[in-house]
């Protein structure tokens, strides 16, 4: 056993929020078109027809969608490219 | 297939043979700039087009937003600039229909967003004080779904996840 010394406690909060992967949410509203919104999703994420329609059904009948997730640098790029094409699109911690 | 094929924008070897009428074309730009003028005010009207992207944290946000928000506006105005070069050519590439697709879109926005455009808001009237707004809105909701069905047809196949 040894003497307890004193040591310099790691920032626990910022670690812990660094691990938990962002998640990046698109919203319903409406004025953008569905087609629009399911062609936005095939060209910036590369989804199948089949998964576009129905993120974008989710959108649409739920009122929200996650559609990527990751860290935060990689989800804020995402929001950033869907604001590019006039989606409605905010990131949140994964819960 | 024949009643789902594009009419406006035609598929080609070059890009998009461009039926919609010059005079369409050039209303559209009018609104273009229009839009282009909005980007730096601070009007009601644009902000769906600089959306929050952290909503339970301002501090962020505000930092986001000193990056984006120039970013998405510069990029707009690229945008209008191509619009500008192409209005009244025979044939778009995808680029320029991008483009156009892209500003029509935020001219929809800041139209529903003045027009405060609501889910259920299915029936209009066109002959009220905003008969105009409202027409304008629709009309061009129709070419950007045009542009949706023929810049479809550039998407890679991707097999079904």
């Amino acid at each position: 056993m040894t003497a307890p010394v004193e040591v310099q406690q790691p920032d626990v909060d910022s670690v812990v929020e660094e691990d938990r992967p962002w998640v990046v949410v698109v919203w319903n509203d409406p004025i953008n078109l569905m087609s629009y919104v399911a062609f936005v999703f095939r060209k910036l994420f590369g989804f199948s027809e089949a998964k576009a329609n129905k993120l974008m059904l989710d959108v649409h009948e739920k009122g929200r969608a996650s559609v990527t997730s990751g860290t935060r640098t990689e989800a804020e790029r995402d929001v950033f490219r869907l604001h590019g094409e006039g989606l409605w699109a905010t990131m949140e911690h994964d819960s | 297939m024949f009643f789902n094929s594009p009419r406006l924008f035609r598929p080609n070897r070059n890009g998009f043979a461009v039926q919609l009428a010059p005079e369409a074309q050039q209303w559209i730009l009018a609104l273009a700039d229009r839009l282009e003028e909005l980007l730096d005010t601070d009007s009601d009207d644009v902000r769906r087009l600089f959306p929050t992207a952290y909503v339970d944290d301002p501090e962020r946000d505000a930092g986001y937003q000193i990056l984006a928000r120039e970013e998405l506006a510069d990029r707009r105005r690229e945008a209008v600039g191509l619009m500008r070069q192409t209005v009244g050519q025979a044939n778009w590439t995808d680029e320029t229909l991008t483009a156009w697709m892209g500003i029509i879109n935020d001219v929809r926005l800041v139209l529903g967003t003045r027009l405060d455009i609501g889910e259920d808001d299915d029936e209009f009237d066109f002959e009220g004080p905003e008969g105009e707004l409202h027409l304008m809105y629709h009309q061009l909701g129709y070419i950007l779904h045009e542009i949706v069905e023929s810049l479809t047809t550039t998407l890679p196949p991707v097999d079904e996840d």
